[in-house]
Order: C-alpha cells, then structure tokens, then sequence
C-alpha cells in the first residue's frame, strides 16, 4: 500500500484512541492507538512518489 | 461519565486539520457524474469522488489480500451493531467513530466488488438486507441512550422508520420498473448525519462539561431532528416520484 493508502488507517487508529480516553475507563489502550495512529501517519503515510531514473525533459 | 476537556481539544484539533486538508482535496477532486442540484443527494458527486478516491488504495490493498466483498458487509454489520452498543452505553463520540467506520465499509464492500469483479444480484441483495439490519441495531442503542426522553425517543422512532421507508419505496419502485435514486438522506448522508452529529456532540460535552457541572448532548439531539426530518422529506419526495411516474405510464 502506498504512503497515501496509510493515513485513512492512521486517522481511524487515532480517532479510536481519542473515543477510547473520551468515553471509557481504557486509558492506556487508548493512549497506544493514538501513538499507533500517529506512527502510522508520519511514518507510513508519508509520500512515497516514485522518481524516475531518467528525466523526461533534458538531453539524453 | 468522567470530563476529559483536555483529550477533547486535542481530538478536536486533530479533527480540524483533518477536515481542512480533506476541504482541500474535495476541492481538487473532479466530481462523479450523478445526481446533482436542489432535488441531489446532500453529500454532492465531488464529496463522493473525494471519499472513494480517498480509499481506492485501501480497496486495492483488501483485494490483494485476499478479503471478499462479502466480509466487509458482514464486518459492516458488526461494526453497527457495535455502535449501537457504544450509543446505548453512552459513549457519544465512540458511537460516533462505529457509525462513521460503518459507512466507510458500506462503501468499501460495494468498490471492493466492482475492484475485484464480484459484483452480482446476491452481493447487491445481501448489501441492502444487512443495511438495513445494520441500521436497525444502530437506531435501537440510540434508543436506549433515550429511554428516559419520551420526546427525543419519539424521534429516534420516526428516523429510524423513515430511514426504513427511504430504502423500501426504492425498493418497491425497483419492483414495478422504475428507478428512484434521487433525494437528500440517502444511505451515506444518513451516515454522514448520525456519525458527524455523535462526534460533534461527544466533544462539545467534554469541553463544555467544566462549566456546566454535566455532560449535555444537545447536538446529537439536533442531529437526530435533523436526519428524521430528512429521511422523512427523502421518503415522501420518492413515493410521489414514483406515483408520478407511474401515473404518466397508466391511464388509470
């Protein structure tokens, strides 16, 4: 999946995170999905363009 | 239930960012050919381009790995049944997130059956029975959270049988050869309405829940008035749609 596949998941870890501290008594749990969230979203979602090896533009 | 202002303002920024970059996109996406205009769905063809664009890679993703069509309408199911659950525990902004996570499977299970080739009658039949299961769980939890409100659980009633009723005149008109797909509360703004609404309301009692001494949640009320009404107006828009259209076709 590509790094703009990612952050779709990583808002829904997060979200779940926040529901969980808002309206249970699952703090913790809460806390490790907002910090999966998080990771999910900067280092998986970040993006992953492939370059080409040649430009399309200049002189070969 | 405990006042947590402070995870409330953080989600709330999160949620903010969010929305301003997905205003962006919106903006940068070229709209779906469909229903459009005062009589069009509330969430436009540019919004639902956005939100399938948005998960095209997840559906990718979900094929290569095998998951059918099928597991999503029944984890679909579960998941409303879940929010259900969280509404009538009062766990607002829980609810809110199910609901929302809900829609986003109706929506996959229907672009991972187009993806994948598995789109059939049965897959299509199966969708709309368990949608309409799924809403009824998610309703009877509103209820519950309710109970207490006669006035506010007479509304929850009328949603959840208008929001019924949108979905049978559809399919009685299908039955009789015409196609009524217009209207403003259809399945995803439904969705959209109750989920967004839940959200809303489960920050606005955190935050306001210091001053007021007590967890409110007016805006799920509004919320709720508001998707009645518009299931209502939806229901009654097609019903004279399709005895329009039935009465140009017969004499009688």
């Amino acid at each position: 999946m590509t790094g703009r596949g990612w952050r779709p998941l990583a808002f829904l870890l997060a979200m779940l995170g926040f529901g969980l501290r808002l309206d249970t008594d699952w703090q913790v749990t809460g806390l490790l999905l907002l910090l999966a969230g998080g990771a999910v979203g900067l280092v998986l979602g970040r993006p992953t363009g492939s370059r080409p090896f040649v430009g399309g533009d200049g002189p070969r | 239930m405990e006042c947590r202002p402070g995870t409330a303002a953080a989600a709330t920024l999160v949620i903010g960012v969010t929305v301003a970059l997905a205003l962006r996109g919106v903006a940068r996406t070229e709209p779906e050919a469909g229903a459009a205009g005062p009589g069009g769905p509330l969430l436009g063809p540019r919004v639902r381009a956005w939100y399938r664009g948005l998960f095209g890679p997840t559906e990718e993703w979900l094929a290569e790995a095998g998951i059918r069509p099928d597991h999503l309408t029944y984890a679909q199911l579960v998941v409303s049944v879940l929010a259900g659950a969280a509404f009538a525990s009062g766990a607002i902004f829980l609810a809110g997130w199910l609901t929302i996570l809900a829609g986003t499977l109706d929506i996959l299970d229907g672009g991972l059956a187009r993806r994948t080739g598995l789109a059939s009658p049965r897959g299509a039949f199966l969708d709309s029975v368990t949608d309409r299961w799924a809403e009824v769980a998610t309703f009877a939890g509103l209820g519950v959270f309710y109970y207490r409100e006669p006035w506010m659980l007479a509304v929850v009633a009328l949603a959840a049988a208008a929001s019924q009723m949108v979905s049978y005149v559809r399919a009685r008109a299908e039955g009789v050869g015409i196609a009524l797909v217009g209207g403003r509360a259809q399945r995803p703004e439904r969705y959209v309405l109750l989920g967004f609404g839940a959200w809303i309301s489960g920050l606005v009692a955190h935050l306001l829940c210091p001053s007021l001494g007590r967890q409110t949640h007016a805006v799920l009320g509004l919320a709720v008035c508001l998707l009645a009404g518009m299931a209502i107006w939806t229901a009654v828009q097609r019903t004279r749609e399709g005895t329009a259209a039935l009465a140009s076709r017969s004499p009688s």
